[in-house]
Formats: structure tokens, sequence, C-alpha cells
């Protein structure tokens, strides 16, 4: 017990004080432009979070977000998994150009796409388009949300297949040669020896990932800021607006508050698949 | 162009189309970086252009990019060093010492994650600006490191959940302590996952935007705490008694509702071979585990040289143990495997290469030293294995099933090697095996085992001419005993007359006490003792003849209809489809009753109270 304790005990500190005040302010009327109102106020924020439309809005947006860029890195980062374990030229070199993304700052990734890659006029995709006779389209605008998933799945994309390429190299060799004995073909074993294998390695990135799409910030921040109009605010970035622009602490506490219950409302179902997988 | 090859080219090609698609991004930023700034808008994009450096120049110039440069690199290392620090006792307790509530820590702690950064983002900002912390680099240090420590302490615990457990016994067994296990074998031996962690921790915090952007810290004055490693307690080594006897009264274990060993009781006298034996699963390596401290015992008391032992750690029974697996410490050389327990009981550096020295030359494994494990052949890693147990000194010595990874060959000379060692070293040992091979050929004492209790203890010999029982009569001698169905016609003193199944009689010189006229009994006959003859107690048709040069081995189908191996000399002339009789003498058969309980026979064997050990035998 006393090995654990330091660990355990800071982040008591860090989890319960903090959404303790989280819960006492979202009751409270604080404006830091306005400090000197400050009282109770019930459920006044609460009301005001409701009927604000932002609010199911950026939640469907968050869900969007965690949702899309699960199944796109999960799934491809499975093949790439396998992919790249093959025997092939230049493979250490090719695993490196892979990974890279990983090692980008979100903010510099999206500085990348925005403005050398999805930009409607120099960007390298309206290029692509055009040269095929096709019209650019202005990527933020006209789809925002769909944009900001392409960022952050190709972020997340090599953190998957890493993890994944991890997993496939520690499965057992004799039991690859005992299926290929057996008969089993690429396809076959793909499904009946590799996946299964994966299945723990597919839970640590689902649940890692969903803790970070949850909180999806700076990408949006960087290139849409929550634009046009609310297409691509997640929650995140509603109560950054609440907290940081409008300064009304007392919204954006009752708009953490809901931030916590939906995380743990995903996180419970989380915790349920992955808990089964962790031998403790 | 073989197949092969041409597999390899096509894979080649599309991985490398996926990586560089992936990798474009990236490449195109490198690429703008030489552009102008005219160029970098042009439209169409430019492919070709002239490079120039005036926006690195413009970078340079710029004296805050390096600072930010070195507050992220200060503030991502220091955080995961920090979180380093916190995470691996916290992890190593609950992958070790699992308690009732590890999972549901392990489980709250990820959900700590799930705590949006934005949903404490106020109250943090507002503490933080309250204790100073908020706009100095320090602050974000901690801000980062709480953010993630959970990450840490999970995937450390999977980490050192991988860590073969039978290398930690070797070490407990070596006399190692909590606090020694840490730094001397988890740490080093997950090293490749300690690095990984720091690494994704480290980028993880590089990455972080949102913290930063919230909470701008510039100086980089603070100092960064020490951690504290406690030091190592000094211990006592534990001392060779000149007597080393074992004894278990009634010993049970159970795992959960399973109850694996069902009351064993059982004396092991000193300098003995002790061979426990059985089919899997019969408990004979969890009564090994049992002695040797492993495995608590559930009830019944366990005595070494007299003193209970149930609840004294395995390190200080004065016992060694050899592992199946070896479970050689994979990053120590030779030596510094066999000398890792004289090191932990903080044995002097001239003592330590004298020991191993000295259990080298035992084991001639001088020249081999200063290898790793990894460049040793199986039965080398074998003799490591058991010269790590040497150097210890050992009131017993402990093996669990050593010689099971070997091939045949080596098996059979690792097996005159033990019992030449057991000669010279005097010690008591205890030898867990599934061959009933290596216990007849080593032990000076079998304990036959079978779902949990023991079904007989005796010489090697005795059991052989006098198995209490069905079970020990056809585990023991190979190729198996034949079993014969028949019916007691006359039970006299002295002998028992049975009919077989079919028809011919056998008069059995067995004491008759228990069994009646009339009574089912099974005629227990070895291969070795049938005879091949014209007019034989049993007839039947020859299946399959197996030479071996030296002797043959006649699997016939009896009139009866049951199936019986016979041991005949190299050259007997029989050949498949042969109708052989079958003729044995009475004094070698055995005769069992209907609950499978052998009937004792009137005379002894005269060697089956006969120990292996000659001149050095202890008085």
């Amino acid at each position: 017990m006393p090995l654990k304790l330091p660990a355990v005990l800071l982040l008591l500190l860090w989890s319960i004080v903090p959404l303790a005040m989280t819960l006492w302010f979202s009751f409270q009327r604080y404006n830091l432009l306005n400090p000197t109102e400050h009282g109770w106020v019930g459920f006044e924020n609460y009301h005001f979070l409701v009927t604000d439309p932002g609010l199911a809005k950026s939640i469907g947006n968050t869900l969007l977000i965690v949702g899309w860029v699960l199944v796109i890195t999960v799934s491809l980062g499975t093949l790439l998994a396998v992919l790249f374990d093959q025997d092939f030229f230049g493979r250490g070199v090719a695993r490196v150009l892979m990974i890279a993304p990983f090692f980008v700052m979100p903010t510099v990734s999206a500085l990348i796409w925005k403005n050398m890659l999805m930009h409607p006029a120099n960007g390298v995709i309206s290029f692509l388009l055009m040269s095929v006779g096709l019209e650019p389209i202005d990527w933020f605008s006209q789809a925002p949300l769909a944009s900001i998933i392409v960022i952050v799945a190709w972020q997340w994309l090599p953190f998957a297949a890493l993890i994944l390429l991890t997993a496939i190299q520690a499965l057992d060799p004799e039991r690859k040669e005992a299926a290929r004995m057996d008969g089993a073909g690429p396809f076959s074993m793909f499904f009946f020896i590799i996946i299964p294998h994966l299945a723990r390695a597919i839970s640590v990135v689902v649940m890692i990932e969903t803790l970070f799409l949850l909180a999806v910030f700076a990408e949006i921040f960087v290139t849409t800021a929550g634009g046009p109009g609310l297409a691509s605010t997640n929650l995140a970035f509603l109560i950054y607006r609440y907290a940081l622009l409008e300064y009304d602490i007392g919204a954006a506490s009752a708009g953490g508050v809901v931030a916590i219950i939906l995380a743990n409302v995903v996180a419970a179902f989380l915790v349920r698949a992955i808990a089964k997988n962790i031998e403790a | 162009m073989n197949k092969a090859l041409r597999r390899k080219i096509i894979i080649t090609a599309a991985a490398w189309a996926v990586a560089l698609l992936i990798f474009f991004p990236i490449f195109w930023m490198f690429l703008t970086g030489f552009k102008t700034e005219v160029e970098a808008i042009a439209i169409p994009p430019s492919l070709f252009f002239t490079p120039t450096l005036e926006n690195y120049v413009a970078v340079r110039e710029r004296a805050d990019y390096f600072k930010f440069f070195w507050n992220s690199i200060y503030v991502s290392v220091g955080s995961t060093v920090l979180a380093l620090v916190i995470a691996v006792p916290c992890s190593y307790a609950m992958a070790f010492f699992v308690g009732k509530r590890t999972k549901d820590t392990l489980v709250w702690m990820l959900s700590t994650k799930a705590l949006p950064a934005v949903g404490v983002l106020v109250p943090i900002y507002l503490i933080f600006r309250d204790v100073g912390l908020l706009d100095v680099t320090f602050g974000l240090m901690i801000v980062y490191t709480l953010v993630n420590l959970p990450i840490v302490v999970w995937m450390l615990f999977s980490f050192f959940k991988e860590v073969p457990r039978e290398v930690l016994e070797a070490g407990r067994m070596d006399g190692a302590q909590p606090k020694d296990e840490l730094y001397h074998l988890l740490l080093p031996l997950s090293l490749p996952g300690i690095a990984s962690t720091s690494l994704l921790a480290i980028i993880l915090s590089w990455n972080e935007a949102f913290w930063s952007l919230n909470h701008p810290g510039l100086r980089l004055d603070e100092p960064a705490p020490a951690g504290a490693w406690p030091h190592l307690r000094r211990r006592e080594v534990a001392r060779r008694n000149t007597v080393a006897t074992i004894k278990l009264t009634n010993i049970r274990k159970s795992f959960g509702d399973v109850d694996i060993i069902k009351g064993v009781s059982l004396g092991i006298d000193d300098r003995e071979f002790v061979v426990f034996v059985g089919p899997s699963g019969c408990g004979k390596s969890t009564l090994l585990r049992l002695i040797a401290g492993l495995e608590e015992i559930s009830d019944g008391d366990l005595f070494i040289d007299g003193v209970r032992s149930n609840d004294v750690p395995p390190a200080k029974r004065g016992l060694a143990m050899v592992f199946q697996s070896y479970a050689l410490y994979p990053h120590m050389s030779v030596a510094d495997n066999m000398a890792f327990s004289l090191r932990l009981a903080h044995v002097s550096k001239e003592e330590r290469e004298k020991k191993v020295q000295e259990a080298a030359r035992v084991l001639q494994l001088e020249p081999l030293l200063h290898r790793k494990p990894k460049e040793l052949s199986g039965g080398q890693r074998q003799r490591v294995a058991i010269g790590r147990a040497i150097v210890r000194n050992p009131k017993v010595f402990l093996f669990d099933e050593p010689l099971s990874n070997l091939d045949a060959s080596l098996r059979v000379q690792m097996r005159i090697e033990l019992t030449r060692l057991h000669d010279e070293l005097q010690a008591t040992m205890i030898y867990v095996t599934h061959d009933q091979v290596e216990a007849m050929t080593m032990a000076d004492k079998i304990v036959v085992l079978q779902t949990g209790l023991i079904e007989q203890v005796g010489s090697p010999l005795e059991l052989y001419h006098h198995p209490n029982n069905l079970f020990v009569a056809g585990f023991i001698g190979s190729p198996k005993m034949n079993f014969l169905r028949g019916t007691v016609t006359a039970p006299k003193d002295g002998t028992v007359s049975v009919r077989l199944a079919g028809g011919d009689s056998m008069d059995v010189p067995v004491e008759p006490g228990r069994v009646k006229e009339g009574a089912n009994v099974t005629l227990g006959v070895r291969p070795e003792h049938f005879r091949v003859s014209d007019r034989g107690l049993i007839r039947g048709e020859v299946l399959v003849v197996e030479r071996l040069g030296g002797e043959t081995f006649l699997h016939v189908k009896a009139t009866t209809g049951e199936l019986l191996t016979v041991q005949a000399e190299g050259d007997s002339p029989v050949r498949m489809h042969d109708n052989v009789g079958l003729q044995a003498n009475p004094t070698d058969c055995h005769l069992f009753d209907q609950s499978g309980l052998a009937i004792p026979r009137t005379t002894r064997h005269p060697l089956a109270g006969e120990v292996r050990r000659g001149s050095h035998s202890a008085s």
C-alpha cells in the first residue's frame, strides 16, 4: 500500500478537488468581467446551457469526431500493422515515415493541413482536383467537421498502427506456423489468428484514443475556431468559448459538468469492455 | 523471378506507397520551409523552385523561438521523469501484490483520465493562480505529470505483467526482497517497456496544446525535485545445516474451491534424493512449490529441520530451486546469474567469485562464465540454473521438471550428471517429474501422486516389485504392466488359485487374507515376465512386432480380447500374425482385488528395501 499511496493520493487530489470546485461553480453566478456580482443561482447556469442550441450540436459533434476517428484509425491501423509487419525492402525507413505524423504537434499539423493541403486556392488537394477538371473545395467552410476528422485521424493513425504492429510482432511465430500447417491462407490467418490476437491491443487503442479524442481542441482552435457557426464546435471548444471568450465561469463550469458526465458515460462502456482484458 | 521475390517486391511497392502518402503532409511542410513567401502561396503549388533559407534565418533571429523550444523540452521531459518516479512503485505494487481492489484502483485511475480537461480547467486555473504556479514552467510540468500519470501507471503495469513470473520467483528463492526484485530484476527486464512508456509520455506532453494555451509559463529557474531512493536492508545469509530433513503432515492446498493437494503426509530424510512422480495435474509441482514457499499452505504443517516453516518466506527456508524454464535472468551473464543471490545477501566480492568458480568447476561451466543466457545451449542453461542453486549452498535442492525442455539424448546425459552431483554435494534433493524413467533411475525414494493424494512411497524396486495398487503398478515400469481378468478358485494359505477368463488357471503366491472364492481379481504381469512358449497360460495373435535389436516387443491380442505387451529376446523368431502362447512365472505375477488394491505377495523381493547410495550414505 505505501508504494501505491503517492500515485493514488495525487490522482485523488487532481481529480476530486477540481471536480468538486467545478460542481460548486456551476451553481454560482461568477463572471470574471463582473466579479462583484457573485452568489448562488441554483440551476440557472444549467438552464442557460440546456437552452443554448450549441450544447446538443456540440455533443453530437464530439461523438461524431470520436466515432469516425476510431473507425478510421483502427481499421486502417490494423491493415497498416499487417502490411508493415511483412518483410520488404527498406522496412525500417518506411516504418519511420509511417509513424512520423504522431510526432507532429496538433497545432502544427492543423496548420499544415489548413494552409498547405486543404487551402482552396493554393492547397495541394485543390491543385489535384483542378488538374482532373473538378471544382476545388473550400474544405473548412463546406465540410468543416469532416476536415477536422481527417486531420485528427491522420494524427492518430500512426499511434494505432504502432501499437497494433507491436502486438503482431509479439505473436508467437510457432502459432502462425502451426496455422500454416493447418492450411490457413493469408485471409484465414488474418481473421482467425491475427485479429483475435490483436483483440487486447485494439481495446487498448480504442480506450486511449477515446480519452484523447473526447477533448480534441487544438485542431479546432487552429483551423475553424468552431465554425462556421457551430458546425465544428465540440464540447471542449464550447466550454472554452464560455470560459475564456465570454469569461462566464459559471456557465463554463456547468458545461464542464456536462462534459464530465458525457466522458464518464463513454468511459463506463469502454472500461467495462477493457476491464475484462486486464488480468489484475 | 521466383515467387517469394515477386511477393516481396509487391509488398515493398504497396508499403512504400502507403508510407509516402502518410508522410506527404510533413514532406510538404518541409518543402514549403524552403520557399519564399511568394512561392509558398503560388497557384498552382510549385514543385520546382529555387530553395531559400530565408525562413530559417528569420526563425533564428527570433530569440523567443528557442526559449519556447527549450520550454517544451523541459516540460515534457521533466513531467515524464516525475510521472515515472511516482508510477513505478505503484505499478509494481499492483502487478505483483494483487489485492481485492487492484483492478478497481486501476480502472479508477483510468477514469480520471476521462475527466475532460475542460471540465476542471477553471478550478485548476484558480488553484494554480492562488498557489503562485500559474506563470511558471514548473507549474505546467506538474499539470502534465498529473495528466499523464494514469497512462504511465497503466502502461508500466502491463509491461511488468509481461515479465516471466518464474524469473521473479527464482529471484525470491535467491532472497530478493520486493525492493531488490524491483531494482535488479523488474526494471532491467522491462527497460524496453519503460522506454516506450517514457517516449509516449514525452510525446503526449510535447503535443499537448490545451494546457499550455491556457497556462502560459516562461520561467526556467524552478528546481527539479530529487527522488529519495531507499537503501537496501542488510540480511543474514542462510547457513547450511549439517542435517536437512523435511516433514509434511496432512498438507492441503486449495485454489478457490478446487482442492489440489488433499492431505499429504511425508517424511524426507537427510541427503535423500526424492522424486515426486505422477501424471500431469496430480499436484506434484504444487507440492514442490508449497515446500519452496512459493504457494501458501492452506492447511497442515511443514517442518524443515524440525522447525515449523509454513510462514517462513521462501528465501529464508534454506532451499534452492531449479525451474523448468530455468528462469535465468536474461540480462545478466552466467557468472552474475549464479552470484545474484550472494550479492543480495551482501557476500563480499572475493567470496562470491570463489563460490561461482567452485560451482562452475563442478558443472564444467568455466569457459562460459561471461556469456549471456541467450548464447547458451539448452543443456548449458540447465547447468547454469543448477549452478545458481549450488552457490547458495542450500539445505535442500528443489527441481521442477528440469529436464523436460531438453532433447532425449541430453536428458539421459543430464540424468547421469544430476545423480553424480547428488553424490558429490551430499545434499537433500526433491525432484518433480512426470517421467517414470527419470524417477526410477535417480530416486532413492519415489513418491507416486495422483489427484492430490499419495498413492505409494518407496524405493524404485519396492514400487516395481510391490506396487500397492493398480495405478502404481501401471505407472511404474515401461512398457506398462499387463492386466488380465480372472476369478479366485481356491484361496489357500500361501497361494491363491486364479482362473483366467481364457480358462487356464495359475497359483499365485500371495497372502489370501482378503479374497474369497469366486471373487473377481486382476492378474498383473509385466511384459518382461512373459515368455513365449507353445503351451501357454494365454494364447493370442501377434499384431505388431517391434524389434529394438537387444529386445523385441510383441503386441499380442489374446483370445479373450485383451491387448498384451510382451518383451521377448532380440532374436526371437516370432513374426506378425503368428499364433503364440504366453507363459509367466507365478512368483513374478501380481494380484489385485476388485477395488484395485494389491494383495500382498508372500515373499518380499530381496532388493526392494535397497537404497542406491553406497559408501557415502549417511550414518
